[in-house]
């Protein structure tokens, strides 16, 4: 599912990313407050769902209500110095991934995101 | 400002408690706290009740009061319940403290208490992710687990720490818990035991990286110093104390080995107490899971940052080393009835500077710490204590 990492920028999914006016830094999850300058002038942009992978962990003792899921694996992602995403990773478990590696955002469902592994 | 003296130490056995009520086990450690000051419920003034999860664990809100209730406590007797997640305990102790610096109590009980085995292990699972952020981690499936497994994967990529390093902690914290008659675990276990077992809960964290789904109750009664010693031969004294908040979300922390509050909260706690990390003779931190406790000693300024493992793994940190951590055997061993554990920290470090910790008192301790922690480092509490 992931584009082919050609520097042509083919079927990579935009995310929309809160980011403060003021002094430009993003805000991850959404703030109220810029968490760097305070300022609450804050405005929503897209950018494009690639970046590293920066941690992970495969669950297989879920929460009661993902139990049917398990296991699964959750990562976070670095796009880019100051912003990090979280979500579900699909088609990889921990066998099989390094922290660096580079992620796509493949989909949004209920707000979670998902993201694979650029192969 | 008055300060302040631990003078009465109470506390039930640790365990599965299933033929005991949350309110049989509050007012057991609450007595036991009063009967060790030679006081009565009448001499209480206010009651601080640090509990977690009684809402979802017990069905029961307004504990305070139903557990200040039940111990016959004066209707003038202001109870309060605070909720700051596994650092519920540390932050009631904080607010007993508050209580009788600003001269509005002198004689405060504190208890923690929690009662977790009342449901199955995903639904405990379940309840304590709500201390983390529902809408950014929890629906994504984040277990606290899988939340310290993600730092403890960022550790060893950063620094080389290995599930060895982590092993030890669970390693040393069960022989502790062997000496502690109130621990929920006895049992000695081995390097490779912790590394070879299949159960994984979230990858590298397996079952013996874990802290343990404990009920138990524990309590202290807090004086003005003045009066300590009308109450106690061995009072132990709070010299100083910190607590501070970082990013609730995990992945917004700049850093995910480290905890920007456990920090900030020891800095306050060492500057009002005068001292320094090298001074502190015996502590207690929040070792819910192994890589927690090397990232505690780091943030507290025991061993440089990434040097937590190795000085674990070289025995530092165990009995006979240079500071004594978690001697009673730590949240690993001796359990973590949440909202307990804060308050639990201050009675194993007073029963160690009274010299009352029988076969795992550190010799000689005249100065302790303990540090809780909630959540995913959302809140700290830290306290220092010292003998009289």
């Amino acid at each position: 599912m992931c584009s082919p990492y050609s520097g042509k920028e083919l079927n990579v999914m935009d995310v929309s990313i809160h980011k403060c006016s003021s002094c430009g830094r993003f805000q991850s999850p959404p703030a109220y407050f810029c968490i760097s300058c305070k300022s609450d002038k804050l405005e929503w942009i897209e950018i494009p769902g690639r970046g590293t992978l920066y941690t992970y962990s495969t669950v297989y003792v879920p929460l009661s209500s993902h139990e049917d899921q398990a296991p699964y694996t959750v990562a976070i992602v670095e796009f880019q110095e100051d912003l990090r995403l979280t979500g579900r990773l699909v088609n990889s478990n921990s066998e099989n991934l390094e922290i660096g590696a580079q992620v796509e955002v493949v989909d949004v469902r209920d707000g979670v995101y998902f993201f694979d592994i650029c192969k | 400002m008055k300060n302040v003296s631990v003078v009465g130490i109470g506390k039930t056995k640790y365990g599965v408690l299933q033929e005991k009520t949350f309110l049989d086990i509050s007012v057991e450690a609450g007595k036991k706290a009063m009967e060790d000051a030679g006081i009565g419920p009448e001499d209480i003034e206010a009651l601080y009740l640090g509990n977690y999860g009684g809402s979802d664990f017990i069905n029961q809100n307004h504990l305070a009061p139903y557990v200040g209730s039940a111990l016959g406590l004066g209707v003038h007797v202001a109870c309060t319940h605070i909720e700051n997640a596994c650092a519920s305990g540390g932050s009631a102790v904080r607010e007993g403290i508050l209580a009788i610096n600003s001269g509005i109590a002198r004689i405060v009980l504190v208890i923690g208490v929690e009662k977790m085995n009342t449901v199955t292990t995903p639904m405990v699972t379940e309840f304590l992710a709500k201390a983390g952020d529902w809408e950014n981690e929890v629906r994504v499936g984040y277990t606290f687990p899988c939340a310290f497994a993600m730092m403890a994967r960022r550790h060893m990529h950063q620094y080389g720490t290995t599930r060895k390093h982590l092993a030890a902690v669970a390693v040393k914290n069960h022989k502790n818990g062997l000496n502690n008659p109130t621990a929920h675990m006895h049992k000695s276990i081995t390097i490779d035991q912790v590394l070879e077992d299949d159960r994984i809960v979230a990858d590298p964290l397996r079952l013996y990286d874990c802290s343990l789904i404990t009920d138990g109750a524990s309590a202290v009664v807090l004086s003005e110093e003045s009066m300590a010693r009308s109450f106690s031969d061995k009072p132990v004294d709070i010299i100083g104390f910190g607590q501070a908040m970082d990013h609730f979300v995990l992945y917004q922390k700049d850093d995910l080995t480290k905890f920007n509050a456990t920090v900030e909260a020891a800095e306050m706690a060492f500057t009002m107490a005068g001292v320094k990390p090298s001074d502190i003779d015996v502590a207690e931190v929040h070792d819910c899971f192994t890589i927690a406790e090397i990232l505690a000693i780091e943030d507290l300024g025991f061993v440089p940052k990434g040097q937590g493992g190795p000085a674990t793994a070289d025995g530092m940190t165990s009995h006979g080393g240079k500071f004594v951590v978690n001697p009673s055997g730590g949240l690993k061993a001796k359990g973590h009835p949440v909202g307990a554990t804060g308050v639990d920290q201050i009675a194993e470090i007073a029963l160690q500077l009274r010299g009352e910790a029988d076969a795992r008192q550190v010799k000689n301790a005249e100065i302790g710490l303990t540090h809780n922690l909630g959540g995913s480092g959302a809140t700290c509490v830290v306290h220092i204590l010292a003998r009289n």
